[in-house]
């Protein structure tokens, strides 16, 4: 299997990413990191984990983040676990393309938009809102499920040299991934950062320019950078925007940046949920908790293969059910 | 230019004395406007300046809950509230406009509207802050009012209704009021519903509404009407068939990006309202719809996953 699921990499590294909502260059940026993360060496240290593996796993993809199923397939496949993929029903984009270019390798993948697709295999792996992770475990009837529920992301920012990889980090999937930052702590000038912040989101807008908006997110932008324009501290452009705000908001919108200013990191980290932290972007050595991720500047949204996902071993998990159940 | 002039701009507008282009007006009330809220110069400053109307910088609605939009001005009609508590405002330096403009567009809707008028609505004395209560009672006519607190009184309502009468009700008024089974009203009522219909705790199927209405209340006809408190102008329409807006209130769908949608096609809904001489004259809803070609509007309901809002609200947070 391992040598088929190596024969399907190549062919996907060769295949241009149904966009979906990013832009077709915003597509490619994060298909082609998904893969480079996949290069041998590390599937083979994920692979050399001991453990029979799931006989088949059901994995419902999420909107936000296209390519996320496909190191989870990547890992279960080799392991010789069939994968179904529940895809929406109104966008099976890269769901539906893994499937495909996997079938013809002879990998036992499969995507559809039967919600059986979660119910049916022996592990249902789900990233999704509370409420989709609950009507899930609700339907398995106590069958293992290997949840990943609402979480988000932060950056603490303590030099202005930063923010070109940061602001990359937050035009990764238009800023919607749960590894995605959502505000930027500094104990720095908000108002220098977020100048220079609005710079470096513009050149990422002209690299990797932002997709398409839901209609609730162009909503809930104009009523945002419409509050925000009128305190006067708000840089904006065609696809991005950084507001300078006393206090973390409490909503993400695609390609926006709030600026907070805070002295110290503990600071920040007494504002934040432990429990619904997913990462941390930071260019200075900070303590996170524990089930939370410490990534540099332009990694946040780049996780390593062997990592922990929001402080579940996933890589040991896939190697041996019983440590699930 | 002054007040004054803008007002007498629109009133001649309203009145049919078309000697302004509906474009040149609006932009020329935001210009206005621009020059005396710094919020809403601050707001549109990245916005146009002229151009058809369907570019004047929309308000979100969500807006006027914050200070700087909306006023300031002696008169003030608050939202009834949305999921978040807190309520918007929109504050008027008089409501001249708006008492010439709302009698005008409701008679012309709903021709034979009666002027006797019993109103499943709160009494504008007790809350003067209501925009739909003050629509109603400036339609004329003597009106009681049968909610209070929040709660429909309907014990002295059944002998008042003994002619023709127009019976103004939120939906979810009319939804309690007709759980009482109430008789047939006289021949020439009319029963207006407006406001939400999804509720914090519960919802109201909108076509089991109207059913139960004329099963209940035949040979009452039954108007449907679509107003908001940021708005001075309302749309009326029947059951099944789109909303009218006055010629003084022209209506666009916007795509996610802001940008309009052409006729037909379903988005976001942004209004442009002349009669919106002191706050801002184009605000931007939170429903969805399309606008025809001859500018009447299909409601969609609210934008999938937007606070909820209306004057049924207030009904349903009574205990």
């Amino acid at each position: 299997m391992r040598a088929q699921v190596r024969s399907w990499l190549a062919a996907l590294a060769a295949t241009d990413p149904p966009p979906g909502a990013l832009s077709p260059e915003g597509a490619r940026l994060v298909w082609r990191e998904a893969l480079e993360a996949l290069r041998p060496a590390a599937l083979d240290e994920a692979l050399a984990r001991p453990g029979p593996g799931w006989s088949s796993m059901g994995m419902a993809c999420p909107r936000t983040v296209p390519t996320a199923p496909l190191e989870w397939c990547a890992v279960a496949l080799g392991r010789g676990t069939r994968v179904t993929l529940k895809v929406p029903a109104d966008d099976p984009g890269a769901g539906a393309l893994l499937a495909e270019t996997a079938q013809g390798f002879g990998l036992p993948l499969v995507a559809t938009t039967d919600r059986a697709a979660l119910v049916e295999p022996a592990l249902a792996v789900v990233m999704g809102s509370d409420d989709t992770v609950a009507a899930v475990r609700g339907a398995r009837a106590g069958r293992p499920v290997l949840a990943f529920g609402h979480r988000s992301s932060v950056a603490w920012l303590t030099d202005l040299g930063s923010v070109g990889a940061l602001s990359e980090d937050a035009a990764r999937f238009d800023g919607r991934g749960c590894m995605s930052p959502t505000v930027v702590y500094t104990p720095l000038d908000p108002d220098e950062v977020a100048a220079a912040l609005a710079l470096a989101l513009a050149r990422s807008q002209a690299r990797w320019p932002r997709g398409r908006l839901s209609p609730l997110e162009g909503a809930r932008l104009r009523v945002r950078l419409g509050r925000d324009r009128v305190a006067g501290r708000l840089h904006e452009g065609a696809g991005w925007a950084v507001s300078v705000v006393s206090d973390p908001p409490d909503e993400a919108l695609p390609r926006w940046l709030p600026v907070v200013h805070r002295a110290r990191w503990a600071d920040a980290l007494r504002e934040l949920d432990p429990a619904h932290l997913s990462t941390v972007g930071a260019d200075d050595a900070v303590d996170v908790p524990p089930a939370a991720r410490r990534a540099p500047f332009g990694q946040m949204q780049r996780p390593p293969l062997n990592r922990l996902h929001d402080g579940v071993d996933w890589l040991g998990l896939l190697a041996e059910p019983l440590s699930l159940r | 230019m002054t007040r004054a002039t803008l007002v007498a701009r629109v009133r001649a507008f309203v009145l049919g004395h078309r000697s302004d282009a509906f474009d040149d007006l609006a932009w020329a009330l935001h210009t206005w406007q621009r020059a005396r809220h710094p919020a809403l110069a601050a707001f549109a400053a990245v916005g146009p300046t002229s151009g058809p109307w369907t570019g004047v910088p929309a308000v979100p609605v969500d807006l006027f809950r914050d200070p700087g939009f909306g006023g300031p001005g002696p008169v003030t009609f608050r939202t009834s509230g949305t999921t978040s508590g807190v309520r918007g405002a929109h504050h008027l330096d008089d409501t001249a406009l708006y008492d010439l403009a709302s009698p005008r567009w409701a008679r012309a809707c709903v021709p034979g509207l009666p002027r006797r008028t019993v109103a499943l609505l709160e009494d504008p004395a007790r809350v003067p802050d209501s925009s739909l209560s003050h629509m109603v009672q400036e339609l004329g006519g003597p009106v009681s009012w049968h909610v209070a607190g929040g709660r429909v009184v309907a014990e002295s309502l059944r002998a008042l209704v003994q002619a023709p009468t127009f019976v103004p009700a939120t939906a979810f008024a009319l939804a309690e009021w007709l759980e009482d089974e109430p008789g047939p009203l006289p021949p020439g009522s009319v029963v207006m519903i407006t406001g939400g219909y999804k509720g914090r705790i519960r919802r109201i199927d909108a076509a089991d509404l109207v059913r139960q209405a004329h099963h209940h209340l035949r040979p009452a006809r039954v108007v449907l009407e679509y107003g908001m408190t940021e708005l001075s102008s309302q749309l009326w329409g029947t059951p099944g068939t789109p909303f009218l807006p006055p010629p003084w209130l022209r209506v666009v769908a916007v795509d996610p990006e802001g940008d309009p949608l052409p006729a037909g096609e379903v988005g976001q809904l942004r209004f442009v309202d002349l009669c919106n001489v002191d706050g801002a004259v184009a605000i931007e809803t939170m429903d969805v719809g399309s606008v025809g070609v001859d500018g009447a509007v299909a409601l969609g309901g609210r934008l999938a996953g937007a606070p909820l809002r209306g004057c049924s609200l207030a009904l349903e947070a009574t205990p």
